[in-house]
């Protein structure tokens, strides 16, 4: 029962840590240890949920989750038990499956992103340019990374703001940004309410690389283009997803216009050290032996 | 971009410059000054058509190769994938800034119809 107990309080301890970094006044100011918790706080969830279930299953083997599960294969228990061994095992497969299809439908989308711009792209310095009016940047994650601009992004912006906007860029494809949010999208698609959420993580990994491009060629050319972008977008947006993003840019810019906070590397160090052994806690169950 | 992307390219160009599906002879002779084999510029088509860039069509024991989509429309599509307007949720893309205008947005689908 001490098991389900560590991790009933792994689980409300997470949830707690979510409902306060959605709230924390600091955030913004640190996104990469806002996105480094929020990694931690989903992974303790997700331990916790398939821990605790399959704990509360294995209470009278009293046997952590690893060793337990051998004697449930081997038969030892009551249906109830099992059911919620068997819940516990469903909700680990699911979440993993659904990650999965995600990368799946993710590589497809982007080859084939990839195979358009090839066809109709030009090389242009160490971008690729788009001939449209329409002002755009991103980048296309992958083996051989892209960073795309569209002409009409190169028509609004200065060169010191473009240097920016690929800075920007750059500490995406450097940071393997794709990879820290591909499982919180995926999660989105999974469970519809957590969509907020997901999109604010989004936001914060968009201020990282904001923070780097603002490190590399200082606060005002990120700002700037950032505002010239925010211009463009008059009107009610068409899409959901990008009624979020709109009003996302007036944070991003609001953040860069303050003075840069000072590191604290070792409250920082100390913050992750803390919430990572929060998600040690319902991991090292799984193990434990009796 | 590869040469294999690279000829792809070009063999797409040349597809795109003729109103009317062409031959792979005439490929290959557009793309003359380039030295390619004539099975090389027969397996780029071959590959374009597989990726459903070019569509195929027979004509007496000749294969001909036409553009499935005008070069527009293929920038429409990515420029709507990267302004996230397409059904994707995925965010395969991260975009700087997605700011779009409904008139830009609506043009942009527009030119995919």
């Amino acid at each position: 029962m001490i098991y389900v107990l560590h991790h009933v309080a792994a689980l409300l301890l997470a949830i707690a840590a979510g409902v306060y970094l959605r709230r924390a006044g600091w955030v913004p100011d640190r996104p990469h240890l806002a996105v480094g918790l929020w990694q931690i706080t989903g992974l303790t969830v997700v331990s916790a949920l398939v821990g605790g279930l399959i704990a509360l299953g294995l209470t009278p083997l009293r046997q952590g989750v690893v060793p337990g599960l051998a004697s449930f294969f081997a038969g030892h228990l009551d249906a109830g038990r099992s059911t919620l061994i068997v819940a516990g095992l469903g909700l680990a497969a699911s979440v993993l499956a659904a990650q999965a299809v995600f990368t799946v439908r993710v590589a497809r989308h982007r080859a084939r992103h990839r195979d358009l711009l090839t066809l109709v792209a030009h090389h242009r310095g160490e971008t690729l340019e788009l001939e449209h009016g329409v002002a755009v940047a991103y980048c296309l994650p992958g083996r051989t990374p892209r960073i795309v601009v569209s002409s009409g992004a190169r028509r609004l912006l200065t060169e010191a703001e473009l240097q920016a906007v690929l800075a920007h860029e750059k500490a995406h494809l450097r940071g393997r940004h794709h990879l820290v949010l591909g499982p919180f999208s995926a999660l989105a698609i999974a469970i519809p309410w957590c969509r907020r959420t997901v999109a604010d993580i989004a936001l914060l990994v968009e201020m990282c690389a904001d923070e780097h491009a603002a490190r590399r060629h200082g606060a005002e050319p990120i700002a700037d283009a950032l505002k010239k972008f925010q211009r463009l977008g008059t009107g009610t947006p068409p899409a959901g997803a990008l009624a979020v993003a709109t009003g996302s840019l007036g944070n991003r810019i609001a953040r860069l216009s303050r003075p840069r906070p000072a590191p604290r590397r070792l409250r920082v160090t100390l913050a992750l050290a803390v919430a990572a052994t929060v998600l040690a806690t319902p991991l090292s169950l799984y193990l434990t032996p009796f | 971009m590869g040469r294999l992307g690279e000829l792809e390219r070009a063999v797409m160009d040349v597809l795109w410059a003729h109103d009317a599906p062409v031959s792979v002879r005439t490929v290959h002779d557009e793309l003359s000054g380039r030295d390619l084999a004539y099975t090389t510029v027969m397996t780029v088509l071959t590959r374009l058509a597989d990726k459903g860039f070019a569509a195929r069509e027979r004509d007496g024991r000749a294969w001909l190769y036409g553009a499935s989509a005008s070069r527009e429309r293929y920038v429409a599509q990515l420029m709507l994938d990267a302004l996230g307007q397409t059904s994707d949720r995925g965010a395969a893309l991260a975009s700087f800034a997605r700011a779009v205008s409904d008139e830009d947005a609506e043009q942009l689908r527009r030119s995919l119809s």
